[in-house]
């Protein structure tokens, strides 16, 4: 996961699967990455497969940031990411804007 | 019928496994619908015996398999090479499912099967998924079949007349356990596949009961979902689709139009905070404000009843509530008609297998007085009493032989498991390799067959991994680039010679020789022939160590092999051409219950000697015996005869007999002599074995009764040819019997 850092903003993108087999490392890598900012935004256009482990990691991090108010965004979903939020009809809880493909 | 029906059951799944494994090796994209037709029904039926007996697990992964046959029949779907792979392990894991449930009586299984179970699934889920896709969300023929679940249900709602909701959607309150996940189950995957069933018009992800991210196991799962679907499915259909899931999940399907009860019982049941999942639902759309309303009032009334916790107690009480739809129990009406309609049309009657051994030792003791019969007659000298018993030992002998064909199984389909076993390895190894069988309609007793299996097993894997080279080799050297395995069984001398044979890279004598030198299984100066040369890969210890090359690795595990046959009085054989391939030739008896017999006298013992080992009679004259001088063999029309004195290898008394006889034996092609005192001709033996005080007596086979009541003991031939030819590494005896040896051919038919 690369993690950048502009001021008190954290850009960070994961560049891995997430699924259960990275579950553990990746929480940590993504805790890491929210406590030291003030907001964040992460790109998840290289997320080239999820599975509803990777996904609650997600809904995790967005659920604690809305507790405290900071600001979490996830841009740039790639498919797999988009199916499986369609698939979970959580669409609206992320609120992103999520860019659909044409065909959908 | 007094057998269990648990053991039917086992059986007919079995064979309905191997049927669908059968299929599945020989499909092809042209292949006739109606063997897509019967590959559809071995899935169907084992779901539908499994269901009779309750495995659930058993028939929720076969419902999936089923319908991705279905298509397959349908031609939504085409066979394909990653299907028919997939669909294998399907197979497998169905068996392993069944061997699971019917050991712990289907309630649980075990972790790694499930998460193998979920594996497959998906892979399986996939080739779904193609399959919707092409059909441009059409409802599946499958589902199409229960379009009359609507109209009983609104049928009920008149005469029950309590309140039911509205909407006409199913609803499915799922909540996956804390541990799905580290089970090897995603649920995403479930949905997906419910996608398939209908349309999910609506759906919540519930997870209020999930820590803050640094509080969180990530490896947990706090996920769980409230779905409004659309579908014409039934209500074990949308059932089947979580069936795997099901010792991980607490599930709710209501149908619809439900009850407002059972929506309120829904409601309890779950974890959440009550008026919110009440909301969840309202938003689902499965309920509206009223009937929410409605159903948190009812669920009052409902806290002194049991809150059902699990998904067989919802069972029950959704039968109690009668929601259990009729379509239910027709499908279940329709399994039991299918397994009827397989029992009344299957050609062959089981029997156990005790039974018949009981039959074949009760038809060895008749044999056993017939011949005490006909030694009676004989004294007597009665012409009437001759004939008749005669006729009846005629009789006698018949049934014997039907009694022992009974035992008798073709061992073409203990061959074509190997189909499977070729592939996997071959695919394993990045090789191609061609399997071919002949003579698999050759009969053998079912002991034999039965323990044939593993040896088998391990040549075909030893050919395929040590035997066959890779293609890239083979062509260099101007072969095909595709290996061939070839299996073969056919009767010979009263005994089946299975082969095992394959067209790789051979082996290589001197290497052999050389090996056996270093590991001083043989001395330095000891010449052997060919044949003994790759004999020594059957030597325990012979090769073990880097099994990479091409020499070693043969034979690891082939001194088990021999062991293995040895113990079915059986003989092993190797031939080899370098760069031509390696034949292991395997010799068994056709049956080690009952045998034709020769009868011999040694001193005053009489031994029997089986008769299809016996070539001929000839009488060891004086001349003979001075010709050869002292060493033990003859000359027997230009052939080199090597014998020995059964006198001494018995150690028997000598006697005064002066006219000594010779019965020559064979043994593949082996020969060799054996020097008795009286012939008393042919008779039929029951081999009984021998206690375990003689079982280290290496020429002895069993023991068996005489008419007169005597025991005879029955010669171990192998042994004792191996005897008379000579200690294996006797340079003295080599030439000598290289001449008998010396025709070798390869056997392939």
């Amino acid at each position: 996961m690369d993690v950048k850092k502009d001021g008190e903003q954290g850009f960070c993108q994961i560049n891995d699967k997430m699924t259960i087999y990275q579950a553990r490392k990746m929480r940590d890598s993504l805790l890491d990455a929210y406590d030291d900012c003030t907001e964040l935004e992460i790109d998840l256009s290289h997320v080239d497969e999820i599975d509803s482990a990777g996904l609650q990691l997600l809904l995790a991090l967005k659920q604690s940031a809305k507790e405290i108010d900071k600001p979490v965004r996830y841009v740039n979903h790639s498919a797999s990411v988009v199916d499986i939020i369609q698939l979970f009809g959580l669409e609206h809880f992320f609120g992103d804007q999520i860019l659909m493909p044409s065909d959908s | 019928m007094s057998e269990n029906p648990l053991d039917t059951f086992l059986e007919e799944s079995r064979e309905l496994l191997q049927e669908m494994e059968d299929i599945l090796l020989q499909l092809n994209e042209d292949s006739d619908p109606e063997v897509l037709n019967a590959l559809f029904r071995t899935a169907h039926t084992i779901k539908g015996s499994s269901g009779i007996f309750g495995y659930t697990h058993v028939v929720g992964f076969t419902h999936v398999v089923e319908n991705v046959l279905d298509r397959l029949r349908e031609g939504d779907i085409q066979i394909c090479e990653d299907l028919t792979e997939a669909l294998l392990q399907a197979g497998d894991h169905i068996g392993s499912l069944i061997d699971a449930a019917t050991q712990d009586d289907g309630e649980s299984i075990s972790d790694e099967l499930s998460a193998r179970g979920d594996a497959i699934f998906q892979r399986l889920a996939g080739f779904q998924s193609v399959g919707e896709e092409t059909e441009t969300g059409e409802t599946s023929a499958h589902t199409a079949t229960h379009t009359s679940t609507p109209a009983v249900v609104s049928g009920k709602v008149e005469r029950e007349n309590e309140q039911r909701v509205v909407t006409d959607q199913w609803h499915i309150s799922i909540r996956f356990s804390e541990n799905v996940f580290r089970f090897g189950l995603d649920p995403a995957p479930f949905l997906s596949y419910l996608g398939k069933l209908g349309q999910i018009t609506d759906i919540a992800t519930v997870f209020d009961g999930m820590p803050l991210l640094e509080d969180m196991d990530p490896e947990s799962n706090y996920l769980g979902f409230e779905i409004a679907l659309s579908s014409d499915a039934s209500k074990a259909e949308i059932e089947a689709a979580f069936e795997f899931a099901i010792e991980e999940c607490t599930l709710y399907i209501l149908p619809p139009k439900a009850k407002v009860s059972e929506y309120a019982d829904l409601i309890d049941g779950l974890p959440e905070e009550r008026q919110m999942l009440g909301d969840i639902l309202r938003h689902c759309g499965a309920l509206t404000e009223k009937e929410l309303q409605m159903a948190l009032h009812c669920q009052g009334q409902l806290r002194d009843q049991d809150v059902p916790e699990d998904i067989s107690r919802l069972g029950e009480v959704l039968l109690k509530q009668q929601t259990v739809h009729p379509e239910v129990i027709d499908a279940a009406l329709e399994k039991q008609a299918q397994v009827r309609g397989v029992r009344s049309t299957a050609k062959s009657v089981r029997v156990d297998a005790a039974r018949l051994d009981k039959l074949i030792n009760l038809v060895g003791e008749l044999v056993i007085a017939g011949a005490g019969n006909q030694i009676q007659a004989r004294r007597i000298a009665d012409e009437a009493l001759l004939e008749t018993v005669a006729n009846m030992s005629h009789l006698v002998e018949e049934i014997r032989d039907h009694a022992l064909q009974l035992r008798m199984v073709p061992i073409g389909e203990s061959f074509n498991r190997f189909n499977r076993v070729v592939r996997d390895v071959s695919k394993g190894l990045g090789k191609r390799v061609r399997l071919e069988i002949y003579g698999s309609e050759t009969e053998l007793d079912k002991t034999v067959i039965e323990n044939i299996g593993d040896p088998l097993m391990h040549l075909v894997r030893n050919a395929v991994d040590h035997g066959l080279e890779m293609p890239e080799q083979r062509e260099e050297k101007g072969k095909s680039a595709e290996g061939v395995v070839y299996l073969n069984a056919f009767h010979d001398s009263g005994g089946i010679v299975i082969e095992v044979a394959d067209d790789g890279a051979g082996l290589d004598p001197d290497k052999l020789l050389a090996k056996a030198r270093e590991k001083g299984i043989i001395d330095t100066g000891q010449e052997m022939d060919r044949k003994d040369i790759f004999r020594l890969i059957l030597e325990p210890g012979f090769s073990t160590a880097n099994e990479v090359t091409d020499l070693s690795g043969r034979g690891v595990g082939m001194d088990v092999v021999r062991r293995n046959i040895e113990a079915l009085s059986g003989t092993v054989d190797i031939d080899s051409e370098q760069n031509e391939g390696t034949t292991v030739r395997i010799r068994l008896p056709l049956s080690l219950a009952i045998i034709d017999g020769f009868l011999v006298g040694v001193g005053g013992s009489s031994y029997v000697i089986p008769l299809d080992m016996v070539q001929e009679c000839i009488e060891l004259s004086e001349a003979d015996t001075q010709e050869s001088c002292g060493e033990q063999y003859i000359n027997l029309r230009g052939e080199v005869l090597p014998f020995l004195r059964l006198r001494d290898v018995l150690s028997q008394e000598t006697s005064t007999h002066d006219r000594e006889q010779i019965v020559v034996v064979q043994v593949g092609t082996q020969k060799a002599g054996l020097v008795v005192d009286r012939l008393f001709g042919e008779l039929q033996t029951v081999i009984k074995p021998l206690g375990k005080l003689f079982k280290y007596l290496s020429a002895i086979r069993g023991s068996t009764i005489l008419g007169s009541g005597e025991v005879a003991i029955i010669l171990d031939v192998p042994t004792l040819i191996h005897r008379a030819v000579g200690e294996q590494h006797t340079v003295a005896s080599q030439h000598m019997f290289q001449a008998v040896d010396n025709e070798q051919g390869r056997r392939l038919h």
